[in-house]
């Protein structure tokens, strides 16, 4: 196995590919970070009961969740600074990432919101809660069980969407792996290493994600 | 704005041919392999499954790059158009493939006995009992991901398919003015989605009306 | 170890005591007024003017037909469903429906209002995601301000008494129905209620399970507790009942105590009702 591997790639090269797959999992974390408060946050404010206030949450999250990650990480990183905003390629890639994040959770936030039953806010209603109360310690802590293990299969596509990168030269995985194929010519070699380790990543997370769902629907 | 708004729109016709082809593509090879995985040959079973999770584990992107820059030296290297029809086209297989497998789950297990019962074959079964009542889960997500792959073909632009990002793209570098022209280019990816969103929505509501009844 | 489920005087530890707890349960005492209560539900009037009273310590039974309303009142009672119209009156606190914007009841007349009213649902709604402790103490800290050690010192006692001290730490999906229905009433029980409403509590039980929370509920109306019970459990309300309200489309048929509302209803659609339950 180490003999095929060292007759693949050389071992610095490995270090490269294994730097670049270290890049695209910081990205992810931060991505999530800065994207699931705001997609939860969103569907709250989606659910508002101020019309203007409903209406613009909702206008932001179909505009960032209807035009391509691509589309929106140049936006930002080719766009911005051409009005005098400079970010540094990181920054952009979590902030375009993270937009795009919150306004796709957002909708997961929202029917796990909607399907916390009506008769728990009754009965927290009833108990002499404050809706602010209820909402923190009832409805909330509900909502994220249920929207857990969607938002376990959605943090997958943020990992697959930090290849995106590639195209505002941030030294991801697959900047490091065509880096490599252009020094050495051997493109169809490393680009299937590095195929392989986002498989070796996304394959069992997903197969998590189905597990907590199966568990999930056999609980209701 | 409007200035800017021609070339990108030219783009328009790569973007809506790609999505389409790999679409079509994608259904009629989704086909065999879900039929793959639901063979009683394990190996064959193990097979197809373990396609359709690599197709979907891996980005799009790094597919695309695979196709195009890694077969490049081989006897078939593909040029940027066909690679991005053939990548997406396997990688919408594998989604259409758990599309109509959800299909068929839908459909519950008792209406396969009441056709066997009536003394129809499984072909029978499938074709006038399980499929049309399947086709209406199938629709809906269908919809949604012809929706997600438009999106997602935008990374075509990166091996230099001259797609509505690949336009917009260079005409941000060429006249300065990004902020607007990706916000445009943006807009008409929101506009080429608005007919699949209706599709999705409407067949959506009816599954839901008729699963309520 | 206390042997009651409603604490006979306040209890000195506790900061904020209810203000008419040293009153009750003063025979007499007028604990509940409805009048001209309203609402009108998917554009039908589920409740029509309806006005009652009940006397501290007294047990109303509410039955009637199912889409008669009666629901729909009791949840007019502590406005989870606001009224349209009318005023709601208990121990010592009024509020008046109104549901023209601005002038809807205040949230703070709204939180006098439920604290001093406890209500136990068809369907329990325990919170899943929290401990059978945990759900008696929660509102006892949010809403009463007791501290943790007294909140669950309060829980513990009311477990006790409606024999599940052994499922404190349990989560509600490892009790049975009738069980999850018991801590339900705890945990309203916890806030020292002055009226309990019951909205059909052993209908989504089996009769067994259902015994279970109908002898929690006899030991309550023993202790004195003021409650207003919708039910189609008709042998109950005829035993544990001070008076029987039977509502038909929305408005009160007929009222009286339960000897005469069951053995020689006025009305005749009262009669042609419970021939039908009463005959199964």
């Amino acid at each position: 196995m180490s003999a095929l591997a060292a007759f693949l790639l050389d071992a610095d090269q490995y270090d490269q590919l294994l730097s670049g797959l270290l890049v695209s999992l910081k990205v992810t974390g931060l991505v999530l970070l800065f994207g699931l408060p705001l997609g939860c946050l969103l569907a709250v404010l989606v659910a508002s009961r101020s019309k203007p206030v409903s209406l613009g949450a909702l206008a932001f999250v179909e505009i960032a969740r209807g035009m391509p990650a691509l589309v929106l990480l140049s936006l930002v990183y080719f766009g911005l600074p051409q009005q005098g905003i400079t970010l540094t390629a990181l920054a952009a890639a979590v902030l375009a990432l993270g937009l795009n994040t919150g306004a796709y959770t957002s909708e997961i936030f929202r029917a796990a919101l909607r399907a916390v039953p009506r008769g728990q806010r009754e009965a927290a209603a009833s108990l002499g809660l404050t809706r602010l109360s209820a909402f923190r310690t009832i409805v909330l802590p509900q909502a994220l069980r249920i929207a857990l293990p969607q938002l376990v299969g959605f943090s997958i596509l943020v990992f697959q969407g930090t290849a995106l990168c590639f195209a505002i030269a941030l030294p991801e995985l697959l900047s490091q792996a065509y880096q490599i194929g252009s020094t050495t010519f051997r493109y169809l070699t490393v680009l299937s290493i590095a195929a392989a380790m986002y498989a070796a990543i996304a394959i069992p997370v997903s197969q998590y994600a189905g597990w907590l769902e199966r568990r999930m629907s056999a609980r209701i | 704005m409007l200035e800017y708004l021609g070339p990108i729109s030219e783009g328009i016709a790569a973007t809506v041919t790609i999505t389409a082809l790999a679409f079509v593509l994608g259904s009629i090879l989704g086909l065999p392999l879900l039929a793959a995985s639901r063979s009683p040959w394990l190996p064959v079973r193990a097979l197809a499954r373990f396609l359709i999770d690599l197709l979907r584990a891996v980005p799009p992107i790094v597919w695309l790059f695979i196709l195009f820059f890694g077969l490049a030296q081989s006897l078939v290297s593909l040029d940027a158009y066909p690679a991005a029809v053939i990548g997406f086209g396997c990688i919408s297989a594998a989604y259409m493939a758990e599309i109509y497998r959800a299909g068929l789950l839908a459909v519950r297990r008792q209406q396969w006995e009441a056709g066997a019962a009536l003394g129809l074959n499984r072909l029978q079964v499938l074709r006038t009992i399980v499929g049309p009542q399947a086709i209406r889960v199938v629709i809906p997500g269908a919809a949604t991901w012809a929706i997600a792959l438009l999106k997602e073909t935008a990374v075509v632009s990166v091996i230099g398919v001259s797609d509505v990002t690949f336009l917009a793209t260079s005409e941000s570098q060429r006249s300065g003015d990004g902020l607007l022209i990706f916000l445009l280019a943006g807009g008409i990816y929101i506009l080429m989605s608005l007919p699949l969103a209706l599709v999705a929505r409407w067949t959506d509501a009816r599954l839901h009306r008729a699963v309520a009844l | 170890m206390p042997d009651r489920l409603v604490p006979m005087e306040p209890e000195p530890d506790t900061g904020a005591v209810p203000a008419g707890r040293d009153q009750r349960p003063a025979g007499g005492r007028e604990m509940v007024r409805l009048e001209g209560v309203s609402k009108e539900l998917g554009g039908h009037q589920a409740v029509r003017d309806v006005s009652l009273t009940l006397e501290a310590g007294k047990v109303m039974s509410i039955i009637g037909p199912s889409g008669a309303g009666k629901s729909t009142l009791l949840r007019c009672v502590n406005f989870l469903a606001p009224p349209d119209s009318g005023s709601v009156f208990v121990d010592g606190v009024e509020v008046c429906a109104d549901r023209r914007p601005g002038l809807e009841p205040r949230a703070s007349e709204l939180a006098e209002l439920r604290r001093r009213v406890g209500m136990v649902f068809q369907n329990f709604e325990l919170f899943p995601h929290l401990s059978v402790l945990r759900n008696v103490t929660l509102a006892q800290e949010r809403v009463l301000k007791r501290d943790r050690a007294d909140a669950e010192r309060r829980a513990r006692e009311l477990l006790e008494r409606v024999g599940l001290a052994d499922k404190a730490d349990a989560f509600p999906a490892q009790c049975s129905g009738g069980q999850q229905q018991r801590v339900a009433i705890a945990r309203a029980l916890a806030l020292d209620p002055h009226l309990m409403l019951f909205d059909e509590p052993t209908s989504a039980l089996d009769p067994e399970l259902g015994a279970e929370v109908l002898s929690v509920m006899r030991l309550l109306a023993e202790e004195g507790m003021t409650m207003m019970i919708v039910t189609h459990e008709m042998h109950f309300a005829e035993q544990v009942s001070d008076s029987v309200v039977v509502m038909h489309e929305g408005a009160v048929l007929e009222e009286g105590p339960p000897e005469v509302v069951f053995k020689r209803p006025v009305h005749e659609r009262t009669r042609r009702f419970l021939n039908a339950v009463l005959d199964r």
